[in-house]
């Protein structure tokens, strides 16, 4: 495995805290054996509120969100634990997908019948699972299938005259070579899209 | 006015009753639901019929939010779902009332500071018209195009009238075209 910077952001409910917490450090040890970092790793403050019995009234929900929100913006990929299906992992599930990143739910409730069922698509991909091992397991292959190398990456394709010739006179004109008249065009889409 | 309407039927009789009265109060305002799955979903439940595949299901909710003109969600059971329509709603831009018979006052709902999403908790039907009740008078959109005034600039009159000869296009229609081409953008 080469050397890569892909982030995670792995969201969970808290509502079971006990009975998910070694689901969710599983996740996370899986993410960094993965040679990935998770985004914002808020387990063992959330570890720290449970062993306090910090009331839930007390914490700053709306905090939270954002932290959450802007954790998604800037992470490659998002893994939902989703067992409880709670409104949270339905929200950052959206979320995702809205903001165009590959997206594992992962549960051990049978998705078959339910809403969450219906969510998958080109970004949100849907596993059942029901141990430690197999959980690892899924992580593992999902950010493998989702890593971008840190390095640039080499890319050839076919050029139609038209286009050949605008790139060669553009390249002319302004002294930047094709490859870089064409990664700004695509750089400009991309910030037009966001 | 078009509305869509989101909820859990987990209690099947409790929910519906207080769908059924959502609903009623949508009706009163002369609204109408963007998707009325109510009843087709309790004669489901009621035959223990599970949906094999729900993306269809969940396409059709997607696609009620994006026509409606404001959303109602009752998050009493605080689902999946709930979190999925609530998201989608807000990246629509639509105004959304989510009422709850259990406070959320302690989760992540309470912390959508989105000045689109109003929360009211309630505790039976009396209530739950009065906070629906406010929410669909506050938020009504008219059928019938609206009236609207606005100062121009001589520069933008001046833009307007050349664009008006150039074109062929009432003043009024130039703007509506802009407008409606910046709305369209904005929603992707």
């Amino acid at each position: 495995m080469g050397n890569f910077t892909t982030q995670v952001h792995v969201t969970g409910s808290a509502r079971q805290f006990s009975e998910d917490e070694p689901y969710l450090r599983a996740i996370m040890q899986a993410v960094y054996d993965s040679h990935a970092i998770v985004f914002r790793n808020w387990l063992d403050a959330a570890t720290s509120r449970s062993k306090n019995n910090a009331r839930d009234q007390d914490t700053d929900w709306e905090a939270i969100l954002n932290d959450n929100i802007e954790a998604i913006k800037k992470s490659d990929l998002v893994i939902v634990e989703a067992t409880q299906a709670r409104f949270s992992q339905g929200l950052q599930a959206y979320t995702a997908a809205r903001y165009k990143k590959p997206t594992l739910i992962i549960t051990r409730n049978p998705v078959k019948g339910h809403f969450i069922s219906g969510v998958a698509g080109k970004l949100i991909t849907i596993k059942e699972y029901s141990t430690e091992d197999e959980l690892r397991a899924t992580v593992a292959k999902f950010i493998k299938q989702n890593t971008i190398p840190e390095k640039d990456l080499r890319f050839n394709m076919i050029l139609d005259r038209r286009i050949y010739k605008y790139l060669r006179d553009t390249s002319y004109e302004t002294g930047k070579n094709k490859s870089q008249i064409v990664r700004e065009l695509l750089e400009k889409d991309i910030e037009r899209r966001k | 006015m078009i509305v869509h309407l989101a909820g859990s039927l987990r209690e099947p009789e409790v929910d519906a009753a207080y769908l059924r009265q959502i609903i009623e109060i949508i009706h009163d305002h002369g609204a109408v639901l963007a998707h009325n799955w109510l009843e087709a979903t309790l004669a489901r439940k009621k035959q223990d019929i599970t949906i094999p595949d729900w993306t269809p299901y969940v396409e059709a909710n997607i696609d009620a939010i994006k026509r409606s003109d404001v959303v109602i969600a009752d998050l009493t059971h605080y689902t999946f779902a709930h979190g999925y329509i609530v998201a989608a709603a807000l990246q629509y831009k639509k105004p959304i009332l989510a009422v709850s018979r259990n406070p959320i006052d302690s989760h992540t709902a309470s912390g959508i500071s989105n000045t689109l999403f109003t929360y009211k908790h309630y505790v039976g039907n009396t209530d739950l018209r009065q906070i629906v009740d406010t929410f669909l008078t506050k938020n009504t959109v008219h059928t019938k195009d609206l009236r609207f005034n606005m100062f121009l600039t001589r520069q933008i009159f001046k833009y307007l009238e050349e664009t008006s000869r150039e074109t062929g296009k009432s003043r009024s229609e130039i703007i509506r075209a802009l407008v409606k081409r910046k709305a369209e953008e904005n929603h992707g």
